[in-house]
């Protein structure tokens, strides 16, 4: 197993996701600031979901992740949900801000790359409420079919996710540029 | 491409199972000071003792977005009295008793531009150019308003005025989430004119889907008006009936910046009048015109980032005029008329402001282009029959500003 931990090249004094390699998937570990920004943790408080959606443009390939994060008021608890890059779902429920915090940085798996080095816009959106239900889902997918085989514009598909399945307006927004050598 | 497309699709789209519902046993609006909380419940289309999924809070929190009375709402929920049920918290932004909505974007054309776009299409979301007043909300459902209203919107074969109106509006009309205002307006343009009613029913089908019926009527008398080195004297009369079913997930009510709008419905309309010569030789003539047609819409707005916004529309409306005069008038016979009008516009916007400075209003800069085409079919004019063509091509640029007060927009733009 291969493991790198990688640092952005271009740092800019804030607090950066940090990534790493492990067979041939380029995974990022987000940074803790993101949840301690106060219109996150304004939204976090709410006793609704919190979105995190996760979007990476490697020049013309697209890729990314997406976090749920709501706080059970009764049951005091945090119910997170990650879905990575290949669909694969992880839940569970942590205890703590310790624990969520914990579970937050858990390194999100993003992209499958054999490439020597990586130059990368990282983009992070934070929704109110959860995601469209299934069933807008399906009805956007029915109405979009064409934007399916539009392959020339992989940035319309995810510009087009986040502009019609989650019609929320984000609370805020993160950009990250970095360049990886992974070798 | 497709296994890429499918796996970001997955990554995008929620699980079904995790959108569980909450059982709201209260409705709790805070910080409220002029806006009436049953109002705000009742608007939302949520009720209490009902549990709801986040989609239906979401769908909630839009329909809420697009009040002209609320600057922002934010949506949280608390404990409630037991186990398993929730408090639902509506956190409130709200705009002033006096509101303005002024869209002044002059158009120099290079020919006859302007009579062909209709003003109120120059961007897509607004259907009138200016109006101030001020608006107090009385007992827990109702709001009285008075304000002026300017008179430029047009629409074919119909008539428009500026206009000062008191007004009322009861919210959640027998229960029903529905509402109705009664606009009573004294016309501006007219001198002796009485009381021109207008009655507007607003019946949401869903957080988003809302049917729209409207009545307008129209009495007034002009003397001494003068045309052609001819005095004379007009009655006119006007009634138009309208029905509009509109879906509509946008995030403002005037200049959105995210969501789809979808409308369309039938218009039908009568105008009477009479035209009294005061020199000979002419005679007086009555007319009278029927007129009804259909009209429909869609438009589409996306946040590209933080701060940007594009969007899209396009237009429809066909209409048919029957006319008739008690015997023909000095400019001539008055024929009957189809109008056939399209348009198609884009548009892009940016925000002056921060996300954090937008809870309290806006500032963009935008940019429009329109194209539209209105083919007018003349069928009764044995002299002058058949289509007359004309379109045009339109371009500007404005400065839109929301704050507590209201909405302006101050632009200026080129037709040709």
């Amino acid at each position: 197993m291969l493991a790198l931990l990688l640092l952005a090249l271009s740092a800019r004094g804030q607090q950066r996701p940090s990534f790493t390699m492990n067979g041939g998937v380029l995974s990022a570990s987000l940074p803790a600031s993101v949840l301690q920004d106060a219109s996150v943790r304004k939204q976090l408080a709410s006793g609704l979901t919190t979105t995190f959606l996760l979007v990476v443009r490697e020049g013309k390939n697209l890729s990314g992740a997406r976090m749920e994060v709501r706080y059970d008021l009764w049951d005091e608890v945090w119910l997170v949900k990650r879905v990575e890059f290949d669909g694969k779902v992880d839940r569970q429920r942590v205890a703590s801000p310790e624990a969520l915090e914990k579970w937050w940085r858990t390194p999100a798996r993003l992209l499958l790359t054999n490439a020597d080095r990586v130059v990368l816009q990282v983009d992070l959106s934070v929704l109110p409420f959860s995601a469209a239900e299934e069933e807008d889902a399906r009805q956007w997918i029915t109405k979009s079919g064409g934007v399916g085989t539009a392959t020339g514009g992989g940035g319309g598909i995810v510009d087009a996710l986040i502009g019609t399945t989650i019609s929320a307006r984000p609370i805020t927004s993160f950009r990250w540029n970095v360049d990886l050598a992974l070798r | 491409m497709i296994r890429k497309f499918i796996l970001l699709l997955l990554i995008a789209l929620p699980l079904s199972a995790q959108d569980e519902a909450f059982f709201i046993e209260r409705i709790e609006v805070r910080n409220h000071d002029r806006v009436s909380p049953d109002v705000v419940i009742a608007e939302s289309r949520l009720r209490e003792g009902r549990a709801y999924s986040e989609a239906e809070l979401r769908d909630a929190s839009t329909r809420l977005g697009r009040l002209p009375f609320l600057l922002s709402v934010d949506f949280a929920l608390e404990k409630g009295s037991e186990r398993g049920n929730y408090v639902l918290v509506l956190t409130l932004q709200e705009t002033r008793t006096f509101f303005f909505l002024a869209d002044l974007q002059p158009h120099f054309d290079g020919q006859d531009a302007e009579s062909v776009i209709p003003d109120d299409e120059s961007r897509g979301a607004t259907s009138e150019n200016l109006a101030l007043g001020f608006r107090w909300f009385v007992g827990r459902r109702g709001a009285l308003h008075i304000a002026f209203s300017g008179g430029d919107r047009r629409r074919e074969f119909a008539r428009e005025y500026a206009a000062f109106s008191v007004g009322y509006t009861q919210y959640d009309l027998f229960g029903t989430r529905a509402f109705a205002t009664l606009n009573l307006r004294k016309i501006v343009d007219f001198e002796d004119t009485g009381i021109s009613p207008q009655l507007v029913v607003g019946v949401p089908l869903s957080a988003n889907q809302t049917l729209t019926l409207q009545y307008d009527e129209l009495q007034a008398r002009r003397d001494g008006l003068f045309s052609i080195l001819r005095s004379y004297d007009e009655t006119y009369s006007q009634r138009l009936i309208s029905a509009r079913l509109s879906y509509n997930t946008t995030n403002e009510p005037f200049f959105p910046t995210r969501g789809v709008h979808l409308y369309g419905g039938p218009i039908a309309g009568w105008t009477d009048g009479e035209v009294d010569y005061r020199d000979e030789p002419y005679t007086p003539y009555a007319f009278h015109s029927r007129f009804y047609g259909i009209e429909g819409g869609a438009a589409r707005y996306f946040e590209l980032t933080d701060r940007d916004s594009v969007w899209g529309d396009v237009r429809g409306e066909w209409s048919s005029n029957e006319r008739s005069a008690s015997n023909v008038p000095p400019d001539g016979v008055i024929p009957d008329e189809n109008v056939v009008y399209g348009s198609v516009g884009i548009g892009y916007s940016h925000s002056l402001w921060s996300r954090e400075q937008r809870a309290n209003g806006d500032s963009r800069f935008e940019m429009t282009a329109r194209y539209a085409n209105r083919d007018r079919w003349i069928d009764s004019d044995p002299h002058d029959a058949g289509w007359r063509d004309n379109e045009v091509f339109q371009i500007g640029g404005a400065w839109v500003r929301r704050t507590s007060f209201g909405t302006l927009r101050l632009g200026v733009g080129y037709a040709w």
